[in-house]
């Protein structure tokens, strides 16, 4: 394991490259509009030469998007990727991006749900500290997003701890909560994580997870919950969850049944099988993925995690940016 | 390697039935299973936890895991057939009695994610299994059935396996057999359920493809996770160190988004014709009514020109 690597953090009036290294924006039209957000936060923005390209689903070819993703990390006025949507493909291009160069030009890295692949791959290979938050396509959903997705990106200092968005109307009531306990405890460790699916595209690769002693996180969505437990059996039994030193699920939207079974778990359920006997802090609930409220997660942070009858509290202790 | 075959079944042999993952809705599977395979001459023990319900899961894990073991460890069982298991069977995985196989090898049948536990099976205790027709799928149509039999039954190397059914020498249903690399490997049989072999990966039970010929097949899995699947699979090396590589039909894999996805086929194009693996597509290997039952742990030759896998070894003793 490489040592911590950090990038500095982003001033106003600094650049930023707008990068698609997954799927292509839905509509073309939204690569300015998220140009003309960022540079209203006080932005420069460089945009990926080929981001509303079209493979599949995939922004480009896997040649296309590499291209945008390296001319970004070489390119030396750029401080900061911002990837615009996530979807499909950065799994794709882990074989074949340029750690050296990532090693020596430190960036940020900013997204989450395919761009998960990114987080764990260039973590694992060259020890940078990289964010799990909003998309530039949703960094502003709500004013929590917002303040999340600007505080981590200009923030030099440890984050603390992680707060709940503010809830304006008690009903329709929300669920799961931001905050169930599955497990009473604590743990102290790096966080480290992403979406399920993505987590389970890096095993048995050379970026496979690394959950020692670290605190997991773990979202996803549109995914029924017997899929979700088959990849917590695969990351039972390669060992990965009685690794860690606690566990941290989020919401997933959209993950009920749909109709495949008379009877079925709800994700609740399994998560509680899977990882209630493992003598370490679980929660369920945390807004870190598909939700329109997003907090921001440094991935390679030092953060701390304490589950009780009276709460619970995330703190990441360590700054994610110099 | 040398491995361990078991004994074909023969007339008068019982056959145990399993439900090692998810339950199965139709109790008409097991009835009219159960009579087919007594009319074929078999006799027919049912696991002790079949049709108990946990969730989705036919009991809980220690429930069919005991049920598998006491088939296992039962001297009259000559043959193991699951039922239903698309999902969960991974469960039983670190409660399977692996050794029980090696001191009294016998017949183990199943598909979906069933394929965890029959490549286990070949990996920790070298035993030759098979993968096709479950006790939902085994009456599917009167090829399954005798391709099942045939597999269970003969001594003989099986041949050539999986081919559609041909009318003035033309694929009448779909899909035809597609090669995407052209070329010629022998190889072991290994795989099956797709989904079941990429979430080996990182397991103690990590699918070893080297030198092999790899099987794969899906069943209601939308083509951007069979393009994920294909993708950890490239990622980890697993496909480019194969000999070979069958995709089965794979049934419901189709894209329910409008937005510009590949489509199954396009998955399959996109991430196989990229490998220096010879590979082919269509064969009928895995869920769909129309299936073959073929050994996992013996040699076979995939042919892209004839496009035929062909069994070289015979699975039995």
């Amino acid at each position: 394991m490489p040592s911590i690597l950090k990038a500095p953090a982003l001033q106003r009036g600094d650049t930023v490259a707008l990068v698609c290294p997954s799927s292509r924006p839905f509509d073309p039209g939204k690569i300015a509009q998220s140009k003309r957000y960022l540079e209203s936060e006080g932005f420069r923005v460089i945009v990926g030469d080929h981001v509303v390209k079209r493979y599949g689903n995939f922004a480009g070819t896997d040649d296309e998007r590499l291209a945008d993703f390296h001319a970004a990390w070489a390119n030396p006025e750029v401080k900061a990727l911002l990837c615009e949507r996530g979807g499909n493909g950065a799994s794709r291009l882990l074989p074949r991006i340029d750690y050296d160069l990532i090693r020596a030009t430190p960036k940020i890295l900013i997204g989450y749900s395919d761009i998960t692949a990114l987080h764990l791959a260039i973590h694992k290979m060259t020890g940078l500290i990289t964010l799990h938050g909003s998309v530039v396509m949703d960094s502003r959903a709500t004013a929590y997003s917002h303040d999340q997705f600007i505080r981590a990106l200009m923030s030099n200092q440890p984050l603390g701890a992680v707060a709940d968005p503010n809830v304006i109307e008690a009903y329709p009531p929300i669920y799961p909560p931001f905050r169930m306990v599955i497990r009473e405890g604590q743990a102290h460790g790096r966080l480290i994580g992403g979406n399920v699916t993505l987590v389970m595209e890096t095993m048995g690769t050379p970026y496979e997870i690394d959950s020692a002693g670290k605190i997991l996180f773990l979202e996803d969505l549109h995914e029924e919950p017997h899929f979700y437990d088959e990849c917590f059996t695969q990351l039972r039994q390669a060992g990965k969850l009685s690794a860690a030193a606690g566990i941290i699920i989020g919401h997933c939207a959209s993950s009920e049944p749909q109709g495949t079974f008379v009877s079925n778990f709800s994700l609740e359920e399994l998560i509680e099988q899977q990882m209630g006997d493992l003598g370490i802090p679980v929660i369920y609930g945390l807004r870190i993925g598909h939700t329109p409220d997003q907090c921001v997660l440094p991935v390679g942070a030092m953060a701390s995690l304490k589950a009780s009858a009276d709460g619970v509290a995330i703190t990441i202790e360590e700054a994610a940016c110099l | 390697m040398s491995v361990i075959k078991p004994a074909s079944l023969k007339q008068g042999d019982t056959i145990g039935i399993v439900a090692p993952g998810d339950y199965s809705r139709n109790n008409s599977e097991l009835l009219v299973g159960r009579a087919a395979l007594e009319k074929a001459g078999y006799r027919v023990k049912v696991g002790a936890s079949v049709g108990e319900r946990y969730g989705y899961f036919a009991g809980t894990d220690q429930q069919r895991a005991d049920d598998f073991n006491a088939m296992l460890r039962d001297a009259d069982v000559r043959a193991i057939l699951t039922w239903g298991s698309i999902w969960g069977a991974t469960r039983l995985l670190p409660l399977i009695d692996f050794e029980a196989a090696r001191h009294d090898p016998k017949i183990i049948v199943g598909c979906g994610n069933v394929t965890a536990l029959l490549n286990a099976f070949y990996q920790r205790v070298s035993l030759v299994t098979f993968h096709g027709a479950a006790l939902g799928t085994f009456l599917g149509s009167n090829a399954t059935y005798e391709a099942f039999i045939k597999a269970i039954t003969v001594t003989d190397a099986l041949g050539s396996v999986g081919q559609p059914r041909l009318m003035q020498g033309v694929e009448i249903e779909y899909p035809p057999l597609v090669p995407y690399v052209s070329g010629s490997a022998s190889g072991v049989l290994v795989g099956g359920n797709l989904g079941a072999v990429a979430l080996s990966l990182g397991t103690p039970d990590e699918i070893d493809t080297a030198g092999k010929i790899v099987v794969l097949e899906a069943r209601d899995t939308k083509p951007e996770m069979i393009s994920r699947y294909l993708t950890v699979l490239i990622n980890s090396g697993k496909l480019s160190a194969a000999a070979g590589i069958v995709v089965g039909k794979c049934v419901n894999c189709v894209s329910k988004d409008t937005y510009n996805t590949f489509s199954f086929e396009g998955v399959l194009e996109d991430r196989l014709m990229g490998l220096a693996v010879p590979s082919l597509y269509g064969l009928r290997i895995g869920q769909a009514r129309n299936t073959a039952t073929i050994p996992l742990g013996v040699r076979a030759t995939l042919d892209t020109e004839s496009r035929t896998l062909v069994i070289d070894e015979a699975a039995l003793t």
